[in-house]
């Protein structure tokens, strides 16, 4: 072999670095690294270098150390093949991974808005049976407070009205509480109806006293409750309905409107009649026997509504719990009413009728309160159904992030098998090779 | 910054699919691929490196190598690349694209928030 590079000093001490750094090493890739550097070596290199120059070469090589390094410790396992299969690997997770998680997203998004929006619905329900039972509450004020301002003089405020005016507060604060949070994401037209209502609550206080100092006739009484306050609330819950998402709900949201209306109406009739009889003397006028005939015919049409919007068990429930003799009762009572109160001059009611104020009143209430019962059902039922669908809703959101989550791993896993399971071939390779 | 350590492991994840690159176009000896790398600004920490990557390149099956003597010249190791090599750059070469634009997107997504901010505060 003539003069060649790999006799300088410099080389000679290099490459001895290296033999010394590869002693850790395989046989074959040892042998094979040392004939890649004197190689490169040889080929980088006139023989006749200075040693200037070998030792820049020499340094642009690495030391053998870091070379020796580099061909031992990540042979097999890690460096460029690793690094493709690596990139691979990452397509491979990421793309599955992402797909899923956007897929599953939308699923978990869609149903957690349907759960928001199920959520809204058992919110309204729980509000119409809040504003229901207040409902009922004002229309016993009002017909209670017709008797009072129509038994003129009678002084100080019976226990009777005291009551009822204490359970109407009750139910506001009960409404006004339930109604907290009712905003953003609910049907406008039924925020605004929520606000008419709490608004026309503020002036009870005031319709309480000037019904007293300015001695309204009870036929304003009735007229200011009705118009004022019980129309607010009716408006409320007829309308709640095109706030609520769900079909079976808005059917019976419907039902209970119709009952509520029909309510109202017996109750103006209780009320007429109530402060006519309670009256000194006790007459029924002209005017207040319209009213009295126009809150029947419009019960009947309410009747009328509710048959059509009611299924049968609905309806035989009515049938069934509006009945007996106070109901008969009352409504004979009122047929005599009204034919004493045609003669002209109107005769007096209580004039070998039999008819009193305290009868007609526990009469009519009684017929009343059967019809609130059959509201309070569809109300329970409203409510009961918006509970079911919330919890369905929930229960569905859960699982489907459970799944989603599932499929993640799963993905996850199976893209990460086969590498690993090479991985691991290569890891005993080496280890018996 | 990702510092002098963040840089190293980048290249070395790059290295091999570049030497594949430059074998692609036709084979080449060892120090004629180094000199090709080191052309590349930035690529090569240290020739020697190119080595052991070629061993375990050759190892994966990716490139072979065979020696030549041509005429006038000593005998050499020439290395070139194989079918499987072809289809892992061809890999690499789309994964390098979605990802480099991944990254690229993100930093200069973030880049551009932080010029929006600004211009937000001035208005």
């Amino acid at each position: 072999m003539s003069a060649t590079v790999l006799d300088h000093r410099l080389v000679r001490d290099y490459l001895r670095e290296l033999d010394a750094a590869m002693r850790g090493l395989p046989a074959v890739p040892a042998r094979e690294l040392k004939e890649q550097i004197t190689a490169h070596l040889e080929d980088a290199l006139w023989p006749d270098a200075g040693d200037h120059e070998v030792a820049a070469t020499l340094s642009r090589l690495g030391s053998p150390a870091d070379l020796a390094a580099e061909a031992g410790a990540t042979r097999g396992t890690s460096g460029p093949r690793s690094a493709l299969s690596g990139w691979r690997l990452a397509a491979l997770i990421a793309v599955p991974t992402v797909i899923a998680a956007v897929l599953g997203g939308q699923q978990i998004s869609s149903d957690a808005s349907t759960a928001v929006t199920f959520g809204r619905d058992q919110r309204l329900a729980q509000l119409n049976a809040a504003v229901v039972k207040l409902t009922q509450n004002l229309e016993d004020e009002r017909d209670l407070s017709a008797g009072y301002v129509a038994h003129r003089g009678a002084g100080p405020v019976p226990v009777t009205l005291t009551d009822a005016r204490t359970a109407t507060d009750a139910a506001a604060r009960a409404l006004q509480a339930d109604a907290a949070g009712v905003g953003a994401g609910y049907q406008p037209g039924t925020v605004q109806d929520l606000k008419s209502l709490l608004a026309s609550l503020t002036e009870l206080g005031e319709i309480r006293t000037t019904m007293s100092s300015r001695a309204w006739p009870a036929s304003q009484v009735i007229q200011v409750y009705t118009e004022n306050l019980i129309g607010p609330a009716n408006t409320f819950s007829a309308a709640v309905g095109g706030g609520i998402n769900d079909a079976r709900l808005q059917g019976t949201v419907t039902t209970l409107a119709a009952l509520l209306a029909e309510e109202n109406e017996l109750s103006v009739q209780r009320a007429v009649l109530y402060a006519a009889l309670s009256a000194h003397p006790p007459v029924l006028s002209p005017v207040a026997l319209t009213s009295l005939t126009q809150a029947a015919q419009q019960q009947e049409a309410d009747q009328t509504a509710f048959d059509a919007s009611a299924d049968t068990a609905e309806q035989q429930f009515f049938s069934n719990t509006v009945s007996g003799p106070a109901v008969d009762s009352a409504s004979v009572q009122e047929t005599l009413a009204e034919s004493t109160a045609a003669t002209n001059p109107p005769a007096p009611l209580t004039r070998n009728t039999g008819l009193d104020a305290a009868t007609w009143y526990g009469d009519m209430s009684t017929t009343i309160d059967d019809t609130r019962q059959v509201a309070d059902q569809a109300a329970g039922q409203i409510t009961a159904r918006a509970d079911t669908l919330k919890s369905n809703a929930t229960k569905r959101l859960l699982l489907t992030s459970i799944i989603t989550l599932l499929l993640l791993m799963l993905l996850i896993l199976t893209a990460l098998a086969r590498p690993l399971r090479k991985l691991a071939q290569m890891a005993h390779r080496s280890a018996t090779g | 910054m990702a510092g002098e350590g963040g840089l190293t492991e980048l290249r070395r994840g790059v290295l091999g699919p570049c030497v594949l690159a430059l074998l692609e176009l036709r084979p080449r000896f060892g120090l004629e691929l180094v000199r090709d790398l080191a052309a590349a600004d930035g690529l090569l920490t240290s020739d020697g490196t190119v080595y052991p990557l070629l061993s375990r390149l050759r190892d994966a099956g990716l490139v072979t190598s065979e020696w030549r003597d041509d005429e006038g010249e000593r005998a050499r190791r020439y290395y070139s690349i194989t079918e499987a090599g072809r289809q892992s750059l061809t890999a690499f070469r789309a994964d390098w694209a979605w990802f480099s634009a991944t990254v690229g997107g993100v930093l200069n997504h973030a880049a551009a928030q932080g010029g929006t901010t600004q211009k937000g505060r001035h208005q």
